[in-house]
């Protein structure tokens, strides 16, 4: 963790196995520093996250939130299939993942 | 939930997901073949339902297990067949073409699913052809509702949802669920409700509001500050919605609003969670907008300031839409007509789906194995049984035992049949794949399937599939013409491409036959001249000319290039239709087309065996391919007197001259003429037998010492340092502990016709016994 390169502007960070409650303090002590010095783009890496909950979750959008309060952005790199889930579930997955956002309209233009 | 899983959990839920993966792909092919229909008649409404109840179905099981890309591009496509069913659209040929592509874009999430990897390329496809299903809608591809997302939370004056309204939306549930504090300590996850409510019905769009969630800085990471709006469409009663939310009722608040509720009850709701701040309720409305909800509030952030008081609020949520809600909710039958509409939409499709296409019991393959090889082991005990009751000479013995053997063989017969399963699945994969080749090709092919019914062994419709799938693009690569050759030839510009099945004496044929250009004789001639595979100057027949491009070295990429005929890897396709036992022939006609024969055993496992004796080995050939037993004729024993070692002649049967081989010379033994039983230990010579065998059209005399007769086979295979025995097929054990070894019919006629090459088979150090014998 204390190796966080900062590539074109992003820094990048791997999170994971475990993105559950009972590491969510623990992550949000490792993310804090990020956001600080100096600010960038972050870069989650979450292709290794096997457990993801509701608390997952909140810290990513808290993350979010204190990236874009600076101006910058949050972006989720290869999710694994368990937070993709868990995102579309919330109907999170446009708002965290820009990217796919092309994909998203599909489920409420429709009724 | 997603915390930690117990292993039963797990394990239940990976069975449950297997199940979910194999229905899928049934669903699949339902969905293919009813586009193939359409394609070519637009107007069949029966198919239009079948694609639709199949995209529906993969959908709505997808949902279950949290699949959730396939849960939404699925909906893409169900979306457009949707439209076409209602007649918004017409079926055309894009249609078709984007919903066949969708179906391989299921395919290739529901192979995500299986594997677990992510792929960006499938993603990017999926989101592509999305939009082309959604352009073909006619509607905007950009501006729904969902693209705004909770992102509005950063824009809120953009609400690009107001125009794409779609018509009046189904009436759905509104849930606004609000957990507190402490749910997340309390171990109670929103996550796993949200997915539990999803077996109750459709999630049909939520909005997470993340707004409540404070910078990471000031977040108490195990602090719950989730919210969710949402609408929900399910016939699940009001109750049932409840109990979803019932371990919850401590940690969360939810307020549940009926399917068409008044706007009065979303003011109460509103009310309820934000009381007077105008703010608060300002992104509360935009939530509920994003929703789909129509309150038709004007956009005009700063200055909205809805119901700061009671009267003022229905003036800010106009009177037209308080209205049709009303009068909705009033006249409730017809939002419930609509729904029990649904109803017996999802019922039909269930019963349909019960009724015939797939009233099937699912069983595991390696249970049926087991089955079967427990039959196997029953067949070799009862023989067994059967050869000590006739040792023992007790009649009610032998009668018994004889009805037990009857029972075992009906039993066997049947468990075979469990695994037997009609080709006609196999063929119909191949409508797509020739529709695909040919608009790739540029040329116009009919396939034509017949013979659909013929089973055969489960594992053998998989092995067939590469080696036809092999043919079949053969056939339209190199066989068929361009439609201007066709046509100057003097042929229809539509080529026909057939797939044919039929039983055979034991065996199933499958052809695959074209009407195309058939094979260049002389250009296979002089390929093979320039390969060496045949001397020049050599004379061949049509049928030998067509046997060489089986031949390994022959097929090779240049020759497809060089050859107006095949040429592909045919080696390729002859070995693994021989590993199944089976053989391959083809004979063509310039002009006129190609026919390709592939002749299979109908399983692998056990067959009706005649059991012979030679040179004190036992031999078991199929009892299929027999078709009588003969004594020696006089041509045959003379010269067998004339040339002590012959192998193989021919001699006259009834007219028909037909090539005998003699099979313990082929196997390098003595015959064994005088039988170890007393009564030829006279040393008289014991007449010795021919049994003539067809193999397909062409029949050959086998000479054996003894005929033994009818036997139950369990065909064991031959280890692999026999696999140069050109006419063993396996091994079987007797009765009596014996091993049998089971002649290859094909391969042995092969070596009569060739006649006499003796260097090929088995020389006497390698006795065929002594080698069962140290195998077994």
């Amino acid at each position: 963790m204390s190796d966080t390169p900062i590539e074109s502007g992003t820094r990048r960070q791997a999170l994971g196995p475990e993105l559950t409650i009972a590491q969510a303090s623990e992550v949000q002590q490792r993310l804090l520093p990020l956001l600080n010095e100096p600010p960038a783009d972050l870069s989650l890496d979450l292709s290794q996250v096997q457990e993801f909950d509701s608390a997952g979750i909140q810290l990513l959008l808290a993350t979010r939130r204190s990236l874009q309060a600076q101006g910058h952005q949050l972006h989720l790199a290869q999710p694994s299939s368990v937070v993709l889930s868990a995102l579309s579930c919330y109907g999170l997955d446009a708002a965290l993942m820009p990217l796919k956002q092309s994909r998203e309209p599909a489920e409420e233009s429709h009724p | 939930m997603s915390t930690s899983m117990s292993d039963d959990d797990a394990e239940i839920l990976a069975v449950a997901r297997a199940g979910f993966l194999d229905e899928a792909l049934d669903m699949l092919r339902q969905f293919e073949q009813s586009l193939l229909v359409l394609e070519s008649d637009p107007g069949d409404h029966e198919s239009l339902n079948s694609a639709f109840r199949a995209a529906h179905t993969i959908k709505g099981t997808a949902g279950m297990f949290g699949c959730e890309a396939v849960v939404v591009f699925t909906h893409e496509a169900e979306t457009l067949l949707e439209a076409l069913r209602a007649g918004k659209r017409a079926l055309d040929e894009p249609v078709v073409a984007a919903l066949l592509e969708s179906r391989d874009q299921i395919e290739a999430l529901l192979d995500e699913v299986r594997s677990g990897a992510q792929d960006p390329e499938v993603q990017a496809r999926g989101a592509a052809l999305a939009a082309r299903l959604r352009a073909l809608l006619g509607q905007p591809v950009a501006s729904s509702p969902a693209a705004a997302s909770i992102a509005q939370a950063d824009a809120p004056a953009s609400a690009p949802s107001q125009e794409a309204a779609t018509g009046s939306p189904s009436p759905c549930w509104h849930l606004s669920l609000r957990f507190k504090q402490d749910a997340l300590r309390n171990g109670l996850d929103p996550l796993s409700f949200l997915r539990y409510l999803a077996t109750l019905g459709q999630v049909r769009a939520i909005r997470s509001l993340v707004d409540e969630i404070p910078a990471l800085d000031a977040l108490d990471a195990e602090a719950c500050h989730l919210g969710f709006e949402l609408s929900f469409d399910s016939e699940a009663s009001r109750k049932e919605i409840e109990d979803v939310f019932e371990f919850a009722v401590d940690d969360s608040d939810v307020q549940i609003l009926a399917p068409g509720a008044a706007a009065a009850e979303f003011e109460d709701l509103a009310s309820h969670r934000c009381g007077d701040d105008a703010q608060a309720r300002a992104a509360l409305f935009q939530v509920w907008r994003d929703l789909g909800l129509r309150f038709a509030l004007r956009l005009e952030p700063p200055a909205l300031e809805p119901a700061p008081d009671a009267e003022t609020t229905p003036a800010a949520a106009p009177v037209p839409h308080i209205e049709r809600r009303a009068t909705e909710s009033a006249s409730d039958t017809r939002g419930r007509d609509r729904r029990s509409g649904i109803g017996e939409r999802r019922e039909g499709g269930r019963d349909r789906r019960a009724g015939d296409d797939t009233r099937f019991v699912r069983v595991r393959a390696d249970k049926l194995d087991r089955l079967i090889d427990l039959i196997g082991e029953l067949v070799i005990a009862g023989s067994g049984a059967q050869m000590i009751a006739h040792l023992e000479g007790n009649e009610a013995l032998v009668e018994a035992n004889s009805r037990v053997m009857d029972l075992v063989q009906e039993t066997r017969d049947g468990t075979l049949a469990l695994r037997m399963v009609p080709i006609g699945e196999t063929f119909a994969r191949f409508q797509r794949v020739v529709r695909d080749i040919s608009k790739q090709l540029g040329k116009e092919v009919e396939l034509v399937v017949t013979g659909g019914d013929a089973e055969l062994d489960k594992s053998m419709v998989d092995a067939i599939a590469d080696p036809l799938m092999h043919l079949v693009r053969n056939s339209m690569d190199h066989g068929l013409e361009a439609p201007a050759e066709r046509e100057a030839a003097g042929k229809g510009a539509t080529g026909r491409l057939s797939l044919n099945a039929f039983h055979e004496a034991g065996s199933i044929v499958i052809e695959v036959s074209d009407d195309g250009r058939g094979l260049a004789r002389e250009r296979i001639l002089n390929k093979a001249i320039e390969r060496e595979l045949i001397q020049e100057g050599q004379v061949l027949s049509d049928h030998e000319v067509w046997q060489l491009i089986f031949l390994p070295g022959f097929s090779t990429a240049e020759a497809v290039t060089d050859l107006s005929g095949r040429g592909v890897g045919m080696d390729v396709v002859k070995r693994s239709i021989e590993s199944l036992r089976g053989n391959i022939t083809l004979s063509s006609q310039a002009g006129r087309g190609t026919l390709t024969q592939i002749r299979l055993p109908l399983t692998l496992a056990m067959i009706d065996g005649f059991l012979t004796l030679v040179g004190g080995v036992n031999y078991v050939l199929p009892l299929a391919a027999v078709a009588e037993c003969i004594d020696v004729p006089a041509e045959c024993e003379r010269e067998a007197e004339r040339g002590e070692h012959r192998v193989s002649g021919t001699f006259n049967l009834r007219g028909e001259v037909l090539p005998w081989l003699d099979l313990a010379r082929f196997y390098g033994m003595t015959p064994q003429t005088h039988g170890a039983e007393p009564s030829a230990a006279s040393g008289a010579r014991q007449r010795r037998s021919v049994v003539v065998v067809r193999d397909g059209q062409t029949r050959l005399g086998l000479i054996v010492d003894r005929l033994m007769g009818e036997h139950q086979t369990v065909i064991k295979p031959l280890s692999g340092i026999f696999q140069h025995l050109k006419a063993l097929a396996g091994s079987t054990i007797l009765g009596s502990g014996e091993v049998a070894l089971l002649l290859d019919v094909p391969g042995l006629t092969a070596a009569a016709i060739r006649g006499g090459q003796r260097d090929l088979q088995l020389r006497r150090p390698s006795h065929p016994e002594q080698k069962a014998a140290t195998h077994s």
